[in-house]
């Protein structure tokens, strides 16, 4: 069933059951269709996938991976930090991990695999570094959880750099470490260095439109220049001035673009109508008092709260999408964060890493998917990319528990 | 987002891509519209201090607007998020049932989408009669009326799309019993 069909059917058959009432309840499906998402905030969701899109066009992904490759090819395990960190960088322009992982896939896994990586380890880096794209703003699920808490997308976005940075600095020095312990895991030979590492000037070269467009957005948004809808919009135009540079477009390109910008617009935009109709449906049940009574009743404070929330966040993951579970979850869970004094930009930031550590666990583990399908290779199939993902999830979880245990980590005082 | 991609065969649900595609053209060359309008707002306040009036309005209408015009081929398309894992498990093993759980599915959604385009006329005629609009009399306004005849139109031709989606799953069902 659609997730979004889902939300909207039970709110509509929920608010009819309690107030007795099918007009009642018509009419709120209708004031959700057309209140919930006008507002001008809601601009970000088209203008920042807009920007994604553009941005993979533009091949910033292979720039990215060329410059990091030649800082960290030299040491062992080298060309995987190469990976978390081109894909650190990339994420700084673009929202969505799916665009992370098939950019990437293309870009990192042949160069791996020619320098004698081992597939399942090259596959892994790749997946498991594609959660950045989400964790490091831009980020689409910072945005949605923004709108489902009412928090501003920009107090969002300034909470999830350390956050992000984190775990790519947890990401590298696993593979560091694994590298130097057990080498086997990592690489099966090592042939002497394919071709000659770039100069230093080209990598600098390589990354200035990049660093260039994170600047201008993250830099404007943070420095109070401009909204962060505005802030998609000059992405949107610096990337698609840089495609246009690279001669990266044609008009069926542009197309392209603006068609699957359009419809990741319209699941994100119809999944967030639905669940404005669904927490409207679970206030008026007085759900969330009654969930907030019994964890009380039961002994449990914040603590319990938490971790019960997570475990099911994380359970969810392995069957639905990442939106998707942002919406189910946090309109029950939030009026509970709220109650018990939760920091709301806090609770979004650890709700987002345990949803992302969905994206790599079987069977709904999407960033999985995309790898195994964009690469096509039939030699290297889900199973062997689930398996190479697996010690990033589980770097995914110390990084959760450090969020739990020191929230100041998400919490700049800026 | 995921989806798994429509069935090969020919079906009702075919009949109604060229609207659903006309309509998502219009919804993408309104993004593309959007990034221009914040563009010269930006510009003309920060070069020029003088903003462009209404973006904000502008912004929030087109949004819903947006949603309304893609929804139909996001569907068409398989890129409204569901949840497979057990259709996927009947597809294989038992076909006659996956047919008809998928026609289920799609029959809820066509009720739930017509449902909400019956309910949205009355807010569409109050619109157009008495003239609504956003923003300012004497600085800046927009007529409410053309985006909620969007909405009207897209969540019916959702509806028809969930439809036809609903006979085809039926019909695949069926023909898996012989």
């Amino acid at each position: 069933m659609h997730v979004a069909t889902a939300l909207l059917l039970s709110g509509l058959l929920g608010v009819w059951a309690i107030r007795g009432d099918a007009g009642i309840a018509a009419s709120l499906l209708a004031r959700a269709a057309s209140d919930a998402v006008s507002d001008h905030l809601f601009g970000v969701v088209p203008l920042f996938v807009l920007m994604g899109q553009l941005v993979a066009t533009a091949e910033i992904g292979r720039d990215c991976y060329r410059a990091a490759e030649r800082l960290f090819r030299g040491l062992p395990g080298g060309l995987g930090v190469a990976t978390v960190v081109a894909n650190a960088v990339f994420a700084a322009v673009t929202g969505i991990s799916i665009a992370s992982a098939a950019v990437f896939t293309r870009v990192a896994v042949p160069e791996m695999l020619a320098m004698g990586y081992r597939p399942t380890f090259a596959v892994g880096v790749v997946a498991g570094s594609s959660i950045l794209g989400m964790l490091i703003p831009p980020s689409l699920l910072m945005i949605v959880y923004a709108f489902l808490a009412e928090q501003s997308v920009r107090a969002m976005f300034l909470a999830g750099i350390v956050p992000g940075l984190l775990m790519a600095l947890v990401f590298s020095a696993g593979i560091l470490a694994v590298a130097r312990l057990a080498p086997g895991l990592v690489q099966e030979c090592r042939p002497g260095m394919a071709a000659a590492g770039l100069g230093a000037l080209e990598g600098l070269r390589l990354l200035a439109p990049v660093l260039l467009l994170v600047l201008l957005v993250l830099g404007g948004i943070y420095g109070g220049l401009f909204t962060a809808t505005e802030g998609g919009a000059v992405g949107a135009t610096g990337a698609f001035l840089l495609a246009l540079a690279r001669r990266r477009l044609d008009r069926a390109r542009v197309w392209q673009v603006l068609v699957e910008t359009g419809q990741v617009t319209a699941a994100v935009l119809f999944l967030i109508v639905a669940a404005s109709l669904y927490t409207r449906m679970l206030a008026l049940a007085g759900l969330p008092e009654l969930a907030l009574g019994a964890l009380r009743g039961a002994g449990l404070e914040a603590t319990g709260f938490l971790l019960a929330h997570l475990a099911i966040v994380l359970l969810l993951g392995t069957i639905l999408d990442s939106t998707s579970i942002l919406l189910v979850t946090v309109p029950l869970a939030l009026p509970i964060a709220q109650a018990l004094g939760l920091d709301l930009v806090w609770f979004g930031i650890v709700t987002i890493v345990a949803v992302e550590i969905g994206l790599l666990t079987p069977p709904f583990g999407l960033s999985v998917y995309v790898v195994t399908g964009t690469l096509g290779d039939p030699r290297i199939g889900l199973g062997t990319v689930f398996a190479g993902a697996a010690p990033f999830a589980l770097a995914m979880l110390l990084v959760l528990a450090l969020l739990l245990a020191f929230p100041g980590l998400a919490l700049l005082p800026l | 987002m995921s989806g798994a991609p429509g069935p090969a065969a020919a079906g009702l649900a075919d009949r109604l891509a060229a609207p659903c595609r006309a309509l998502a053209a219009a919804g993408s060359l309104l993004i593309l519209a959007l990034v221009v309008l914040v563009d010269l707002d930006i510009l003309g306040r920060e070069l020029l201090a003088r903003p462009v009036r209404g973006v904000s309005e502008l912004l929030a209408l087109s949004i819903v607007a947006i949603l309304f015009l893609q929804l139909p081929e996001t569907l068409r398309a398989g890129r409204l998020p569901r949840s497979e894992l057990l259709l996927d498990r009947l597809r294989g093993t038992r076909p006659r049932l996956h047919g008809l759980v998928e026609a289920a599915v799609h029959l809820a959604g066509a009720g739930l989408m017509m449902l909400l385009a019956v309910v949205s006329v009355p807010g569409l005629l109050e619109a157009w009669r008495e003239e609504l609009y956003v923003g300012a009399a004497g600085d800046f306004t927009a007529p409410i009326w053309p985006v909620r005849a969007v909405m009207v139109t897209g969540a019916a031709l959702t509806a028809a799309l969930f439809l036809a989606r609903a006979v085809d799953a039926l019909g695949r069902s069926a023909r898996s019993a012989r």
